[in-house]
């Protein structure tokens, strides 16, 4: 049994200007075991950010079957699909937390799956979790920043927080849209040392779109290139050349 | 795919065309309406009308302001005051629950891309109550609920809770709905129950918006009661109709005065709160 598994799996959508379906995802098959480290690359525009999507099952394909854990998410009452979700992360390439609040509550997001509503009511006036966040703020240096507005910090620093709160999370997947876009080239090493530090730890399922091919190589144990919404290659890193990069990319 | 790049011509350009069959037709509609409400501008500046303005707007001159008269006038104002809050009160109790229910972000089916659903159908059913409750004008209301609990404040208040109870559910959702994005569907994927959508996502990024027109609301609710004193619904109103009755224009430019008072007070008060959420 593995943890995601994808089966002849299409997502279609209806191109507004010429009416025609499109393919996003088109007859996708992937296995991602339990404990893997996995990078996902390809062009913009290629389908990352779907295939992302479609392993936390946020919304259900066109065709083709995903299963979970050996079960499909979407034969599962609402209710039970949406328990399943706390068990899964996804950072998006977007900011994911409201500007007028505090750093406290955004990076509380990561948390808040896991809390009941008596929790989360609390936390709204008195912050019961300020040490848990303090310290993996601590990590990423913007601790000194936990009771700032969100909307006073730079790029990068909003982006540290939507990973802090994968690390606060209690998920045992990861899945992130380009976790390293809005930081300087020293700052992402360094900030991917601690993500997969942390995902190693936990052994958790750790998924992630990457534009930095060099980062991808480096750190992953498991490159997926994807091209027009197909996948063109699932390689260990030592197994991929200059050459298969190049047909991902080429346009 | 090469070789099918697709190039995209302004003649051929749906969007453009669409705007334009839009335009047309927004105009075409719009025109008759002038005629069908018999919205005749000009007629104002006649030189007979005009007159009659005149000789109407300078009886109003001066104001009254002897203490008698003020005194009643700030205990009517306190009155108003108390009827517009209680009355917006009630609404908010009608309106808040109502526009969790009505609206589509909480909902998990919609977010989930599902066509058609039981929950869709509820929603669209208390939309209804709530479209009865605001179409029925707050006078008409207020008619009713004379009868049942007889002269008063009492009557006014039960007016405004409804119709405004309407109004602010409707608004409440619509807000709600356009807060709504990325960011909240980024909260249903990651497992957040529909209280933590609400009170870490939503409501952070619409909670001016809600402020605003709840105060604006307020402000409206003084100005209905006027109307409603004017069915014996209690307030300023009250005194607004028996003045205006017995021909008395300075007490009426008096009571007008307070009005404009009351209303810049509520913007005063509206400001306040958004500087101290901003």
């Amino acid at each position: 049994m593995c943890h995601i598994e994808l089966s002849n799996y299409v997502k279609k959508v209806r191109d507004s200007f010429t009416k025609n379906s499109k393919f996003i995802l088109n007859q996708i098959n992937l296995k991602i075991n339990y404990g893997d480290k996995v990078a996902i690359v390809g062009p913009s525009g290629a389908g990352k950010t779907t295939l992302l999507k479609a392993m936390v099952f946020s919304d259900p394909p066109s065709t083709g079957k995903i299963l979970v854990n050996g079960k499909n998410p979407w034969a599962m009452s609402r209710s039970k699909r949406h328990g399943l979700r706390k068990q899964f992360f996804f950072v998006p390439q977007e900011n994911p937390f409201p500007n007028r609040q505090s750093v406290y509550h955004a990076a509380l997001g990561g948390l808040l799956p896991s809390m009941n509503a008596l929790d989360s009511f609390i936390n709204l006036f008195y912050p019961r979790h300020l040490n848990d966040i303090s310290n993996v703020l601590s990590k990423f240096y913007i601790e000194d920043r936990v009771f700032e507005r969100v909307d006073k910090l730079s790029g990068g620093e909003k982006r540290r927080i939507s990973l802090s709160r994968a690390i606060l999370s209690k998920a045992s997947f990861w899945a992130l849209d380009e976790p390293l876009s809005g930081l300087d080239t020293g700052l992402a090493r360094d900030v991917m040392n601690i993500l997969l530090q942390t995902s190693t730890d936990r052994s958790l399922t750790f998924v992630c779109s990457l534009h930095q091919v060099d980062i991808a190589l480096g750190y992953f144990s498991r490159i997926i290139g994807i091209k027009e919404a197909s996948i063109v290659f699932d390689l260990a890193p030592e197994q991929v050349t200059d050459e298969t990069m190049r047909k991902v990319y080429e346009r | 795919m090469k070789g099918k790049r697709m190039f995209v011509s302004l003649t051929k350009n749906h969007m453009v065309d669409r705007n334009l069959i839009i335009g047309l037709v927004l105009i075409v509609l719009f025109v008759p309406l002038f005629p069908a409400s018999e919205f005749y501008p000009w007629r104002l500046f006649d030189d007979r009308n005009f007159d009659i303005t005149l000789k109407f707007l300078s009886s109003f001159y001066p104001p009254k302001v002897d203490v008698e008269f003020l005194s009643i006038i700030f205990f009517g104002s306190l009155q108003t005051i108390a009827i517009a809050t209680v009355g917006l009160v009630f609404a908010l109790i009608i309106g808040v629950p109502a526009s969790l229910l009505i609206t589509n972000v909480l909902s998990f089916s919609k977010i989930e891309q599902e066509k058609t659903s039981f929950t869709g159908f509820v929603r669209y059913a208390i939309r209804l109550v709530l479209i009865m409750l605001r179409s029925i004008p707050e006078i008409v209301w207020a008619l009713i609920f004379v009868r049942v609990v007889g002269l008063g404040p009492m009557a006014g208040i039960l007016a405004i809770g409804l119709t405004y109870g309407g109004m602010l559910g409707k608004v409440y959702a619509e807000i709600l709905e356009s807060a709504a994005g990325i960011k909240h569907i980024q909260g249903m994927q990651i497992g957040y129950s529909r209280f933590q959508i609400l009170a870490y996502v939503l409501i952070p990024q619409s909670s001016l918006e809600m402020i605003s027109y709840t105060v604006y609301r307020w402000e409206c609710a003084i100005r209905s009661t006027v109307i409603m004193g004017f069915v014996g619904a209690g307030g300023l109103g009250f005194q607004l109709e028996s003045s205006l009755k017995m021909l008395q224009g300075g007490e009426v430019l008096t009571i007008l005065i307070a009005f404009v008072v009351l209303v810049w007070l509520a913007d005063q008060f509206s400001s306040l709160i958004r500087r101290s959420v901003r």
